[in-house]
């Protein structure tokens, strides 16, 4: 179905605009011929000359007859009224009118003319003077002929205009009659248009919706296969690192080694790539979940850091601006990959002289800024690529522009942002804003029990923290952590009362106990500081 | 409807009524009549209230400068307010009033005009008394000139009453 070319819509709508400005005007028309006719109406005051007339020629002949003086002031009372009414010819639009009635006539004319002449006579008037009076009728008698003509003229004329605005108005109705059912037609063609354009777009929009549908299906599937992929990648991946970890540990010559280091390097750079690859897939397809716990920023700087593989990773500083808070809330493993995307993508695009990692908190985000002093200027559009393809197609991207790709995704999932900054001489950074709250971190208490002083002394000594208080010998109130040398477990009696005095404890076995059940917590390796460490501040952040 | 037969027959009634009108005792035609006569009905009548032109001259003036349909450009009228005349018989409120012409043409008018437009009863033309051959002594006269809706509408040039000797209250 072909579109409605624009200029059929332009086209009927000043088509109706005109038979909207002929109707108005058509009806405007016969207003003001309406208006026009009732104005021009003699009728009335050519009647009213005949009246007067003849009321005048009465009060005369009552003179005629009484010869008073009361009949005289009587009839110029009259007289004066008449002339009022005659002389009004000529003035005014009335007058005017009056004057054209009456032109080839001069009935009109013949009365003003009379009443001229007669007025001074009038004006000296004996009422005993009946000649004069008889006189003055006689000649009224023949003017009231000439006035009824007039007023006939007027009447035929009147009817004549009647006829002729009749004749307009019906053939303005005729008109107007016409423009409407014009108008008509031109709104049902309309309709029929808009109907049609109607019935084309919501044939586009299902199609558009089909299509939409289809592309999302093998989106989803291209996201599930990438996942499947990744997932089914790493596993075959940790079976080759771990023996690349243990054939490390033997005795190798250097050669060998180094060889085995790459292939370990490789090997990390691929597990990052493919877990990444993961969240991605996941982010596609709307099965990405965050996973955000307490953690250390020292964890956090430190696990970036041995995850980095690239050349030149070993010279990165890394550091927390002093005051940082000790332990925020966030997804530690994909702020970790973000980091680690960011900065391998760096070391390998633009080969930095210096790269310096920066974590600080501004109270409400968790900011990472990755620090490059650069000497070729030529980088800057890989440095630009950080923030996103710009007017490129998705197909003119090499695979460098993979790892910025992920680290923009995880960055919007966590929902932060990513800002480059840069400076004349050289220096640029890479900021990373992700929200991350505060944990609040308070001191706990921890209760040793082993088996010997110097088991104990060990301990603290490795445990030592400012936050860390260790539970002496006669010290009233509950321990939070209680640390439980396997040597001391078989004592029933005393993991009773070690209970009984810390209900709400949480119980360490250190080293493999053989009853596991009755701790919260095993380390298997009473050596293992971290392990350890990392409890105790679990505990405190909660 | 505007047969010359027809028009015979509305004018016939006129005619008769100033055939009656003539043949009026002449005492009461010609006694010294007062230029303006206002009344209203009562319960025991008529109630009037006469005006000599003396006294509508010490009335306050007012003033209108207008055309319309009866003369040529526009013109200066003077002479009181209809509202100022009609207060002098309570009949400022009345709904109409009739206004009745020396010839007993008469036009009703809404009370409400004079107070929208102050329409006055002209005793002068540019500085010249009305008299009778001039549509005088007393001529309602509206500020035409100044109210569009009025130029040109046929039920406002009929209220231009002239030669009038009294006003009825309806």
């Amino acid at each position: 179905m072909r579109p409605v070319p624009k200029y059929v819509g332009l086209t009927v709508l000043l088509a109706m605009a005109g038979f909207v400005a002929l109707g108005f005007l058509s009806i405007r028309r016969d207003v003001d011929n309406l208006r026009v006719i009732s104005q021009d109406n003699i009728l009335w005051s050519a009647t009213q000359m005949e009246v007067e007339l003849l009321r005048f020629q009465l009060s005369m002949a009552t003179l005629g007859v009484v010869q008073t003086e009361e009949a005289l002031d009587t009839a110029l009372d009259r007289f004066d009224i008449l002339w009022s009414r005659v002389f009004m010819m000529g003035k005014g639009r009335v007058g005017e009118l009056m004057r054209q009635y009456d032109e080839g006539h001069g009935s009109l004319a013949a009365i003003s003319s009379y009443l001229e002449e007669v007025d001074p006579v009038l004006s000296s008037l004996d009422p005993h003077d009946t000649a004069t009076i008889q006189a003055i009728l006689a000649k009224l008698q023949a003017l009231q002929q000439e006035l009824r003509f007039y007023t006939l003229r007027v009447v035929r004329a009147d009817t004549a205009a009647s006829a002729s605005l009749r004749d307009r108005i019906q053939s303005s109705s005729q008109t107007t009659g016409a423009i409407s059912l014009a108008a008509v037609l031109l709104s049902v063609f309309a309709l029929a248009m808009i109907l049609r354009e109607n019935r084309r777009q919501r044939h586009l929009v299902d199609m558009n919706r089909r299509l939409a549908d289809s592309a999302e299906l093998s989106s989803r599937a291209k996201s599930r296969f990438l996942s499947m992929m990744s997932h089914e990648l790493r596993n075959p991946l940790n079976g080759i690192l771990g023996p690349l970890a243990l054939l490390g540990q033997s005795n190798l010559a250097s050669g060998q080694q180094r060889l085995v280091d790459q292939a370990k390097s490789c090997g990390q750079s691929m597990l990052q790539m493919l877990a990444g690859l993961l969240d991605y897939g996941e982010m596609q397809d709307g099965r990405f979940r965050l996973k955000p716990e307490p953690f250390a920023l020292t964890t956090l700087a430190a696990s970036a850091g041995m995850s980095l593989t690239s050349d030149g990773a070993s010279a990165m500083q890394i550091r927390v601006i002093p005051g940082t808070p000790e332990r925020v809330c966030g997804d530690l493993d994909r702020i970790r990959q973000i980091i680690v995307h960011l900065c391998e993508y760096v070391l390998e695009a633009t080969g930095p002289d210096c790269v310096e990692l920066i974590f600080r908190h501004d109270g409400e985000n968790l900011v990472i800024e990755i620090c490059l002093a650069l000497n070729m200027p030529a980088v800057d559009w890989k440095l630009d690529l950080l923030m996103g393809l710009g007017d490129l197609a998705p197909d003119q991207v090499s695979a460098d522009a993979l790892r910025p790709l992920i680290a923009r995704g995880l960055i919007a999932a966590c929902s932060g942002t990513l800002r480059l900054e840069g400076s004349d001489s050289g220096r640029r950074a890479i900021q990373v804003k992700i929200p991350a709250e505060v944990v609040a971190v308070s001191n706990v208490r921890v209760l040793l029990e082993t088996r010997s002083v110097a088991l104990a002394t060990i301990y603290k000594a490795g445990l030592k923290s400012e936050r860390v208080v260790f539970v002496d010998e006669g010290d009233t109130g509950p321990a939070d952590i209680v640390l439980v040398d396997i040597g001391c477990i078989g004592e029933e009696t005393l993991m009773a009362r070690l209970r009984g005095a810390n209900p709400d404890a949480l119980f360490i076995s250190l080293g493999l106990p053989a009853t596991p059940n009755a701790f919260d917590d095993v380390v298997e390796s009473p050596s293992d500081m971290g392990r350890l460490r990392s409890r105790i501040l679990d505990r405190m952040a909660s | 409807m505007s047969s010359p037969a027809l028009i015979a027959r509305r004018i016939s009634p006129l005619i008769l009524s100033a055939f009656f009108v003539l043949l009026l005792p002449q005492s009461e035609a010609s006694a010294a009549r007062p230029a303006l006569v206002l009344s209203r009905p009562t319960p025991s009548g008529t109630e009037t209230v006469e005006f000599s032109m003396a006294e509508l001259e010490a009335l306050p003036q007012s003033t209108i400068v207008t055309s319309n349909e009866f003369t040529d450009g526009e013109a200066t009228y003077r002479g009181p307010l209809v509202l100022d005349v009609l207060e002098h018989l309570g009949l400022e409120r009345a709904k109409s009033l009739r206004f009745i012409a020396a010839n007993d043409y008469y036009v009703d008018i809404p009370a409400s005009d004079f107070r929208r437009y102050n329409a006055i009863l002209a005793m002068e033309v540019d500085g010249k008394k009305l008299g009778r051959r001039d549509k005088g002594p007393l001529w309602l006269m509206y500020p035409i000139s100044d109210h569009a809706e009025l130029r040109g509408d046929p039920v406002y040039i009929t209220r231009l009453i002239w030669q009038v000797v009294r006003i009825e209250a309806q």
